[in-house]
């Protein structure tokens, strides 16, 4: 169940647009933030009913974004951008390394729960290719090296790597 | 669209069309083929698939022809460009090359658009080398239809349908890019009564039926446009035969009843047709067992016994049920075998439509209806397509839909108000309603009551808030319907076969025509629930009514239709349904002759009062509880087997036709009773009874109903005969009905109300076997005050208890009923409900007790 708190976010996200149904995706985050980081259908179900709209409606939008997840997820989410520029720079690679090296395939979370890997459409930095967005931060021109620290870091809990 | 039009050249042809069509539509209308996929000329457009590219002079690049408008002296080319082929061609070839080849076992191979436009426009080979990709590819979205979402090429025609026509926005499009897919809401089944129809408009094979499915190849059935017997809508179909055995049930265009629609239980219910339980021989009581016997026995042994007991005990002492799901062909002849024959006019059917009643003048006029109110009728499982048309005036139109019901219905969704009210309180409800509409309305609502000044003081006792106590309705609910009243142009009441059980016909009635003559341009029609309603009652398979509603007390009537049938017709009053029980019971009736109707089913007393009658011959496709009652039992053809035809709730008179042979010895109707008559009649006269087929027996009909003259099966034709419509009499006065007290019986303080569903385990929808996953468990609503005063929760298990006895059923608390009341679906539970109702069918009072 949503708090009430979120229910009233919702509500006034819905008051900020001509049309309630512009207020969805951010609706969905806070949604999301309420469950833990991911979407049941549970959630989805609430936030139609809250705008007012049809239930597969919202999970169809839900679904189109790799923002919003469908499935519950690790503590820290590794998001590998494979469109064309982090592609030609190795992208392909770096998923497959990430894949061995935590032992579970894409859309999959490590059996202690801390990491889900995703494949995710272009983060908006072709400039600084490979990229991976882990959690709310950016990692760019990324080797196997350097993937290597940054999750010892993680995992070590010394905070993330600069 | 205006009604401008404009000239526009196509592949340089001239070709004029309103302005503000589309290029696709103005290309149709001159005959110039566009190929499409997305586009659907019953849907809005929405150029997804690309295929109807065409150049348009003066236009950068190739435009979409379904949603490009035209404009005066376009110059458009569609087959004489080639840049607009070629993309044409090469959007056929994108769209196989993930497309799965599997035209050999997928059931849209023979009808499939893609196919046919691959064969047509496609490049005839493929470049593609890679693997195609991979999606779910037995995915069932419901117990009735299944996605091939490999086969899918996105192009929204079922969400839309969904979305446009049916309001049920359950489909919808699922992920991004590559991995897009068709989906429901993640674990939710699709529940729309369309979504069969989804199945016709998917232009490749991704949506398939689940009947059907792997059934037959379409080339391999054998097709006949008939109408579907479900209820009295009386949709347009096509019943698709594969070695003597319906396969699939398609719906066909006819704009005047279902446009190019059908509800899922016409679609996908034909199961009880081929049912193995089907009766295929005559059976004859002999030492207390039905036994099989030839058709000679069983007619010989009927003709014997009948002419023992009209020596023994006069005409008056034999009475025939026709029924309103049989053909006009088979009632008619069967009040001629009484009238003619027997000399009795003891014929009747159940669930006659009530006296006053008009039928509605057309299902597609309710489109431009601003408001809509129903009063005890729930299309949405009495005639789906209702529904339907109601949607449309609802979704396109923005009208109201005023509901007064016990319980809410689907249609509620649209707001209402609800005018929940307790059976019995009809009256005063609308009498509160002409009250309020009174206070709410200016001077031009009383100006159209002459008496409105003499009235003003009997209705002093309707204001709202004295109606509430009344019938249950809030005063509330009755002033916001009334200002939605004041206001309308033109309001259709629907009346439900449920509004006149409560307060008696004439009553309800009288009381809606004081209701509707407040207002603009109101009419009243009534919604009929069974395929031949009307058609029963047209027929004269009623006690005081000849063929065409012509009155039996009539003298002169009496003596043509003495002549024309060639004996002396008896003026001696029938009995009716209602009088033919305590008849039974106090046996008076001898012999009784049963069609295509089971009151064993409906209520106990039937069972009991048929019980004692010495000979009864029951005629029907299964062994029904009243055929297990039977001396003699007789199969008959079903709707799929026999010519004939239904009369819809419109009074419009549309042909089935067979499709198939009837199971073994069955026969149709017609046949059964024109042999029995040519046994019991003197040879001389026989000719009169020489029918060699149901078309002979309509060429009498058109003779005998004065409205009918000149028409016949060819008349008829594929798209039916509408008659025209009643002239209804205006009335200019109000006429003083006053509303009942409220019923009250300390020991049954509840109403019980019983509906249908759409859904249920009737004699014919317990034959169809996916149907049947679809029919909840027994349930009975209760209101939260009921539940508090009887001390009962949600999902407790409860008896029903009337005073002909208790049932079983689960309990769900609900407000969406009114207080007081409690409702039962018809048909769900065994026993049936009715075991619970007396007949003659009036109120019923129940109390609940907890199971221990």
């Amino acid at each position: 169940m949503l708090s009430e708190k979120a229910r009233q976010e919702i509500r006034t996200l819905c008051q900020q647009y001509p049309s309630h149904q512009s207020g969805l995706l951010a609706a969905l985050y806070v949604a999301q933030q309420e469950y833990g980081g991911w979407l049941p259908p549970e959630a989805l179900d609430e936030v139609a009913t809250l705008m007012g709209l049809p239930a597969t409606y919202v999970a169809s939008a839900a679904s189109f974004y790799t923002m919003f997840h469908r499935k519950p997820v690790g503590h820290h989410r590794i998001e590998v951008c494979t469109n064309i520029s982090c592609s030609l720079l190795g992208a392909d690679h770096l998923l497959a390394y990430l894949s061995r090296k935590l032992g579970i395939q894409v859309g999959e979370t490590t059996p202690d729960g801390q990491f889900t890997l995703l494949e995710v459409e272009c983060l908006g930095s072709c400039g600084t290719a490979p990229v991976i967005k882990i959690d709310d931060q950016y990692y760019e021109n990324l080797t196997e090296e350097k993937v290597d620290h940054i999750l010892d870091r993680i995992t070590t809990g010394k905070g993330r790597a600069s | 669209m205006s009604d401008q039009t404009v000239c526009v050249i196509i592949d340089g042809q001239e070709v004029r069309c309103p302005a503000g069509c589309t290029v696709y539509e103005a290309a149709t209308t001159a005959g110039i083929h566009i190929p499409t996929f997305c586009h659907h000329p019953k849907l809005v457009p929405v150029g997804a698939c690309r295929q109807c590219l065409v150049e348009v002079e003066g236009m950068r690049g190739l435009q979409t022809a379904c949603t490009t408008p035209v404009r005066d002296n376009m110059v458009v080319k569609v087959h004489t460009s080639p840049a607009a082929v070629k993309a044409r061609k090469a959007n056929i070839e994108f769209l196989l090359t993930n497309h799965p080849l599997d035209c050999p076992v997928c059931d849209k191979g023979g009808e499939c658009p893609l196919q046919n436009q691959a064969m047509q426009d496609g490049p005839g080979q493929s470049r593609y080398v890679e693997e195609k990709r991979h999606k779910n590819k037995r995915y069932p979205l419901s117990e009735l239809i299944v996605l091939d979402q490999e086969r899918c090429v996105l192009c929204w025609r079922c969400i839309r349908f969904l979305d446009e026509w049916a309001d049920d926005h359950e489909l919808d499009l699922f992920g991004r890019g590559a991995d897009t897919r068709i989906d429901t809401f993640p674990g939710r089944p699709l529940r729309s009564k369309w979504q069969g129809n989804t199945i016709d408009i998917c232009p490749v094979g991704a949506l398939t039926s689940r009947i059907f499915r792997f059934e037959a190849r379409v080339w391999e059935l054998t097709n006949t446009a008939s109408v579907c017997p479900l209820c009295g809508v009386g949709c347009n179909i096509v019943l698709g035969v594969k070695n003597q055995k319906v396969r699939r049930i398609t719906p066909r265009e006819n704009m005047e009843v279902n446009d190019t629609w059908i509800c899922d239980k016409g679609r996908f219910a034909h199961g009880f047709v081929d049912h193995p339980d089907r009766l295929k021989t005559p059976l004859i009581r002999r030492n207390g067992k039905l036994e099989p016997a030839t058709w000679e026995e069983a007619l010989d042994l009927i003709a014997a016994r009948l002419n023992a007991i009209l020596q023994e005990d006069g005409p008056q002492a034999m009475a025939a049920l026709g029924s309103n799901q049989v053909t006009n062909e088979a009632n008619y002849l069967l009040q001629r075998f009484m009238r003619v024959v027997l000399g009795t006019n003891n014929v009747d059917h159940i669930g006659r439509i009530p006296t006053g009643a008009t039928p509605l003048t057309s299902l597609p006029g309710l489109e431009h209806r601003d408001v809509i109110v129903l009063l005890g009728c729930d299309p949405s499982t009495e005639a789906p397509l209702v529904e339907l048309w109601i949607k449309k005036a609802v979704l396109r139109h923005g009208a109201r839909v005023l509901v007064a019901n016990p319980h809410q219905i689907e249609l509620c969704r649209y707001g209402g108000p609800w005018l929940g009210y307790r059976p019995g309180g009809e009256v005063a409800l609308l009498n509160g309603l002409v009250r309020a509409v009174l206070d709410v309305g200016a001077k031009d609502q009383a100006a159209r009551a002459a008496n409105i000044e003499e009235s003003r003081s009997w209705l002093k006792a309707y204001t709202p808030e004295r109606v509430e106590p009344l019938c249950g309705t809030p005063a509330a609910a009755l002033r916001q319907a009334a200002e939605v009243l004041v206001q309308a142009r033109r309001p259709l009441f629907l009346v439900g076969p449920a509004w006149t059980k409560g307060s008696g016909e004439q009553r309800a009635f009288d009381a809606l025509a004081n209701l509707t003559l407040l207002l603009n341009d109101a009419e009243t029609g009534f919604v009929a629930g069974d395929a031949n309603a009307w058609g029963a009652l047209q027929m004269g398979v009623a006690p005081h009514w000849y063929p065409g509603q012509q009155p039996c007390q009539d003298p002169e009537i009496r003596n043509r239709l003495s002549s024309f049938w060639g004996t002396k017709l008896s003026p001696v009053p029938g009995l009716d349904w209602d009088g033919m029980l305590p008849a039974c019971a106090q046996g008076k009736l001898k012999g009784m002759w049963i069609i295509g109707s089971d009151p064993a089913h409906r209520s106990q007393t039937a069972g009991e009062a048929l019980k004692r009658i010495p000979f009864l011959v029951v005629q029907d496709l299964f062994m029904t509880e009243t055929a297990t009652l039977a001396q003699v039992v007789l199969p008959t053809a079903s709707f799929a087997e026999t010519e004939g035809t239904l009369t819809n709730l419109t009074g419009r008179l549309q042909m089935i036709r067979p499709a198939k042979r009837p199971p073994g010895q069955a026969r149709p109707d017609w046949w059964i009773i024109t042999e029995l008559a040519r046994r019991m009649v003197e040879s001389k006269r026989q000719k009169s009874w020489d029918f060699a087929s149901a078309a002979s027996v309509f060429q009498e009909i058109a003779k005998v109903i004065p409205g009918y003259r000149g028409l016949s099966y060819t008349t008829l034709g594929e798209a039916g005969w509408q008659p025209a419509p009643a002239q209804v009499k205006a009335r200019r006065h109000l006429v003083r009905v006053e509303a009942d007290p409220p019923s009250a019986d300390p020991n049954y303080p509840l109403e019980l109300v019983t509906g249908r569903l759409l859904y249920d385990r009737g004699t014919l929808l317990r034959r169809a076997s996916r149907i049947q996953n679809l029919v909840p468990s027994p349930y009975v609503i209760i209101h939260p005050d009921t539940a508090n005063q009887f001390g009962i929760a949600h999902g407790d298990p409860v008896w029903l208890i009337s005073s002909q006895g208790q049932l079983p059923f689960t309990v769900l608390v609900s407000d969406e009923i009114v207080a007081g009341t409690v409702f039962v679906p018809w048909n769900v539970s065994d026993p049936p409900v009715g075991m619970l109702v007396s007949e003659p069918e009036g109120l019923t009072r129940v109390r609940l007790a907890k199971q221990e």
